[in-house]
């Protein structure tokens, strides 16, 4: 047997894989950080269809509830950002941003709302 | 300690047989989990199950950066993970990195994120020629800063969490950020515009997700680097290019246009950013981002006595100055070249116009020449050789008295 | 047909040796055609990532190039080639220098900014420069990105496997590669070829070098018939980490620990370092500290582990935890507690003094091959100082960059033409394994010759074992030959291995042929049936060279005393 007879083939590499394709335990282990981008993406969209029911349908408390608490969800969520973007806290506290600045805010939020209601 | 039996999944691709690639599973006693690592976890496999399954790894502790794998749903080094850190009810699950081409099983093409440092300029270039080693304090500012950055072992871990890498083509990715960082951190570095130009299209892909500040293993935070940059450019970035200031007629490239659009679409947002969180009640800090706009003013400093400069002779000179932008100073000091040819004064920049390396004279060839890609330039500036555009870029000059001023 | 590349100059390996030499052959050369191949990805590969300690050199006004020179003659047990040695000391200190303001390496500093210097063993001064306990990661990265920027080529994954030769068998034209990704070989010619593979030792039980490293560049050098000098030197650490079944087994305890003043207890609990060295004790060198603590495993007094006991919590826990981060954090990752208990060690291989005889170009015998890094031997002598090894490879890959650059200049460039039938008959021959049906794994064959390099080759050696050793080294042989390998050609790990274990055959042979032939005890050889060093005999080189039936022919040539006198060596620092 010689070397050419037994030529190796070319390499067909494969194309990169995706971020949680063929990753059973992908989503469990996602990151804190990872969920306030997605969380604050979403919170944008119910924003947008509170909105349309806020000026439709207008003076509903519910409605009106909600959308003050979705705004303050994505607000607080904007806020960590704009603190991490500025190094006005540490990346070291990002996981920490990323629960306690919505959870204070939706629990100012529901205080004022208590104190006007 | 007693053994247990693990069920481990492995990712298999093979590049003779093509196709998706999938896991095949294997049973493993494992005897000692505190005391065996993944990559011990691979070697028993391939020893006693499947010899043909294919991983890398070459240092073992965690040194070299070849072990980056995901492991159950997280990019870790195979060498620095032991079976006990996983949780016992889990299988093991180990998969390639994300956003590599795989070449076989678990082994990846890192070559895309070499590239990637590449087009961010990620190497060092000396500002001036120095002899002794620059002094700096191990506790100076700078360093402090950067101090975890320069650990990185480019594994790739931050490269494969990242989401962004795989939307944005042009995106640099954090590792290459994260050296940029490093780099524009350092005082002892000459390329500060050109790499801030270059890294911070990208640092706008960045979607503050953490993923890469949560898997690296050397606890380096892209992230931060990410916003390092950004925040750097707010204040740092020249809004006019230099080139504009060159007396020749011809364009500058299309990448400077383009750079500064995005610039002043980032500046924008900034300052939305900003005003959102002034009114929320945030610090005060956020206002020195202010003055942004304002560029730096052109000045005209003075190089020396003409008298001084030796005739036929080229002549490097560094100008220390003074320059403000809005209410910051800082000193900086620049490199000018200066081709006095009986009664012809030119001014040369060091940046070479191709990639931003700095060009050399060379007096036995009476040419210019940069390091970094070959380029040679003639007495007047113009391309000889080498990958260069155009030519030497100049400053504007002229003669008060015995003095020669440049335009900076 | 096989692929061929041809270039200006082939660098084969890419550590520290590798990447000086391609960035200063360039600098100096801008036209120069390079390749580097590497056995790993670009600068991930080789011992110099690894370096924890850092690169001794000449700094401070208060130390002198004279006294570094002692000391490494000194560490070296003096048969160092004196010439190269010296080279090393004074080039170190424009190196290191340029390696800064060059290609941005950032070193630790002193509190008024300029370059901080620890101690290391066997030095008259502190002069080692580091950055924390991770110099090896600054070095590497930094240079790896100055290839980069230079866009010089690199073939990741791909091994050379030997050097080809022109008809004469005197000249190198290049090298033949093997890709691991496409499991196909290569033809690499090229005007002048450099080896700086690095070493490592892997071909022992206990290793502290990655088990990717094979000796390749030493095993290549021999096949090729360079002139090998004092292979017999190979120096274990006294403090590889034990980790029953883990391939992160050998990995080091740095040598600090030690120096902070730890304990070594033996499986009986007795402090035994007092009994070999009682001045010193557990600071006494890294061969004195080897030597005894494979004594007291190999004579039944060995811990359940299979080796020795380091203590450093009486140091205190708080001190160990400042002090030693890295270290406490490697035990504690297989359940050891440094800061707290005691932990399992084992002298560990760790370099090879040894290598193909070069000048101070780096010039072998052979025409148009230049070896650099740890591939090289010579400087080093007997025993090399901790923070030497970097600095030689840095330092004379610079100095070999910068003549390459020169000798490709003076047209050297023309390639030679290699002997017809040579990549033929290697490709076939080495391929043999995929067509097999039965035949042993080498994985198994890779196990055997570390043990019996272990406990014949080892840290103590003796006449008997030795002749064995080379009798067993014949059996592997003859069974490699009939090596099985399974699966397809494309990044094939099983054939690694056994690409790999003919390396380990081929520098096992050179070690204990060379050690049988030094019948004394000197620096990390040490023989227990002459355990006294003789320098009324033992001030030879052991030059070694394959012999036309392909068995190591050796021959002593005296060690020149071309600067410093036996007398003027003998007296440095005594007492």
């Amino acid at each position: 047997m010689s070397v050419t007879e037994d030529e190796a083939k070319p390499i067909q590499y494969r194309k990169h894989l995706r971020w949680g394709e063929h990753d059973p335990n992908r989503r469990a282990n996602t990151p804190l950080g990872m969920w306030a981008w997605l969380w604050q993406r979403v919170s944008a969209l119910l924003i947008v269809v509170l909105l349309v029911l806020h000026i439709s349908l207008p003076y509903k408390l519910a409605i009106q509830f909600l959308l003050l608490l979705t705004v303050t969800f994505h607000a607080t969520l904007g806020l960590r950002v704009i603190l991490l973007d500025f190094n006005l806290v540490s990346i070291r506290h990002h996981r920490t941003l990323a629960w306690a600045l919505p959870v204070v805010g939706l629990i100012a939020i529901f205080i004022v709302w208590r104190c006007i209601y | 300690m007693s053994a247990t039996k693990r069920n481990v999944r492995v990712f298999r691709y093979d590049p003779a047989v093509g196709g998706d690639g999938g896991f095949r599973d294997y049973t493993l006693e494992v005897e000692n989990a505190s005391a065996m690592t993944m990559l011990d976890v691979l070697l028993h496999i391939q020893r006693e199950q499947d010899p043909t399954i294919a991983f890398r790894f070459a240092c073992r502790v965690a040194m070299c950066g070849s072990c980056g794998m995901v492991i159950n749903g997280r990019e870790r080094l195979a060498c620095k993970t032991n079976v006990s850190d996983l949780p016992p009810s889990e299988d093991i699950t180990l998969r390639p990195m994300n956003h590599f081409p795989v070449i076989k099983d678990l082994v990846v093409d890192m070559d895309p994120m070499f590239n990637k440092f590449r087009e961010t300029l990620s190497f060092f270039e000396p500002k001036e020629q120095l002899t002794e080693p620059a002094r700096i304090a191990p506790d100076a500012p700078e360093r402090e800063e950067i101090r975890l950055a320069t650990d990185c072992i480019a594994c790739g871990c931050c490269v494969s969490s990242c989401t962004m890498v795989d939307h944005h083509p042009d995106y640099a990715g954090p590792a290459a950020l994260a050296r940029a960082y490093a780099l524009i951190a350092d005082s002892r570095d000459g390329l500060f515009q050109e790499r801030l130009a270059a890294a911070l299209p990208s640092c706008h892909e960045c979607r503050t997700e953490t993923n890469c500040t949560e898997v690296c293993p050397k606890g380096i935070s892209p992230t931060r680097a990410i916003k390092y940059i950004q925040r750097t450019a707010l204040v740092q970035l020249e809004v006019t290019p230099k080139e504009a200031e060159v007396e020749e007629t011809e364009a500058p490239p299309a990448r400077w246009e383009v750079d500064r659009a995005t610039f002043i679409r980032g500046a924008g947002v900034a300052v939305i950013g900003a005003a959102v969180a002034v009114t929320l009640g945030s610090v005060a800090a956020i206002t020195t981002v202010g003055p942004t706009e304002s560029a730096a003013a052109e000045e005209w400093v003075s190089v020396g006595r003409i008298a001084d400069l030796p005739q036929g002779k080229v002549t490097t000179v560094l100008l220390n100055y003074e320059a403000r932008s809005g209410i910051y100073s800082q000193t900086i000091s620049k490199p000018v070249m200066i081709s006095r040819l009986s009664d012809e004064i030119i001014c040369y920049k060091t940046a070479c116009p191709h990639l931003g390396c700095t060009v050399h004279f060379e007096n036995q060839s009476d040419e210019f020449r940069c390091a970094c890609h070959g380029g040679t330039f003639d007495r007047s500036g113009s391309v000889i050789a080498g990958p260069p555009p155009r030519a030497l870029d100049r400053y504007r000059h002229k003669i008060e008295g015995d003095q020669l001023l440049v335009l900076i | 047909m096989t692929q061929s590349v041809k270039a200006d100059l082939l660098i084969v390996g890419m550590g520290a040796a590798a990447s000086m030499a391609a960035l200063y052959a360039l600098d100096a050369n801008p036209d120069l055609n390079i390749l580097i191949v590497t056995k790993a990805l670009k600068g991930k590969g080789g011992c110099s990532r690894m370096v924890q300690g850092g690169f001794n050199v000449v700094l401070h006004p208060m130390d002198s190039h004279e006294k570094h020179f002692m000391d490494t003659l000194k560490g070296g047990q003096y048969i160092n080639k004196q010439d190269l040695a010296y080279t090393l000391v004074t080039e170190a200190t424009a190196t290191i220098k340029e390696m800064e303001t060059r290609f941005g390496c950032f070193f630790d500093r002193n509190p008024d900014g300029t370059i901080h210097q620890k101690p290391f063993a066997g030095q008259s001064y502190d002069r080692t420069v580091h950055k924390g306990d991770l110099t090896g990661i600054e070095i590497m990265s930094r240079l790896t990105e100055q290839v980069i920027k230079r866009g010089i080529p690199v073939l990741e994954e791909t091994r050379a496997v030997d050097l080809l030769l022109d008809e004469s068998g005197k000249t190198v034209t290049g090298a033949l590669l093997f890709d691991m990704r496409r499991g196909d070989f290569l033809v690499a010619e090229a005007g002048a070829t450099l080896v700086a593979t690095g070493g490592g030792p892997t071909q022992y039980r206990f290793h502290a070098p990655g088990p990717e490293k094979s000796v390749d560049g030493l095993g290549m050098l021999y096949r090729a018939g360079a002139v090998m000098m004092d292979m017999e030197m190979v120096q274990f650490h006294p403090t590889g980490l034990i980790i029953p079944g883990s391939v992160v087994a050998g990995a080091l305890l740095e040598e600090g620990l030690r120096g902070a003043g730890a304990y070594l207890f033996n499986g009986n609990g007795e402090r035994y370092m007092l009994n070999y060295a009682p001045d010193v004790a557990e600071r006494a060198t890294r061969d004195v500290v080897s030597r005894s603590s494979y004594i007291e495993m190999t004579s039944g007094r060995a811990t359940p582990e299979g080796g020795v006991y380091i203590q450093a919590s009486h140091l205190g826990p708080e001190f160990v935890l400042k002090n030693f981060p890295g270290m406490a954090e490697r035990c504690r990752q297989f359940g050891y507690d440094l800061a707290r208990g005691r932990v399992p060690i084992s002298p560990t291989a760790h370099f090879v003094m040894g290598g193909a005889a070069v000048d101070l170009n780096g010039q072998s015998s052979l025409e148009k091959l230049f070896v650099a890094g740890e591939d090289a031997g010579g400087v080093h002598g007997a025993n090399r100082l901790g923070g030497n090894g970097i600095c030689e490879s840095c330092v004379l890959g610079r100095q070999v960059g910068k003549a390459l650059s020169k000798h490709l200049h003076n047209g050297n460039r023309a390639l030679a033409t290699t002997r017809k039938d040579q990549v033929k008959e290697t490709a076939d021959r080495l391929l043999r394994p995929f067509t097999r049906d039965s035949g042993p794994s080498p994985f198994d064959l890779r196990k055997r010759i570390k043990e019996m390099n272990w406990n014949k080759v080892g840290v103590v050696r003796d006449g008997p074992h030795l002749t064995e050793a080379l009798a067993e080294i014949d059996a592997i042989a003859d069974e490699a030959s009939r090596m099985r390998v399974s699966g397809g050609r494309n990044y094939n790990m099983m054939y690694t291995a056994a690409v790999d274990l003919l390396s380990m055959i081929d520098v096992s042979r050179m070690v204990a042929t060379s050690a049988l032939a030094r019948e004394e005890t000197r620096g990390a050889h040490s023989r227990s049936d002459f355990p006294k060093q003789r320098d009324d005999y033992g001030l030879f080189n052991s030059n070694l060279r394959r012999g036309s039936d392909g068995k190591p022919v050796i021959e002593k040539t005296p060690v020149a005393f071309t600067r410093k006198s036996l007398e003027e060596c003998q007296n440095y620092r005594k007492g």
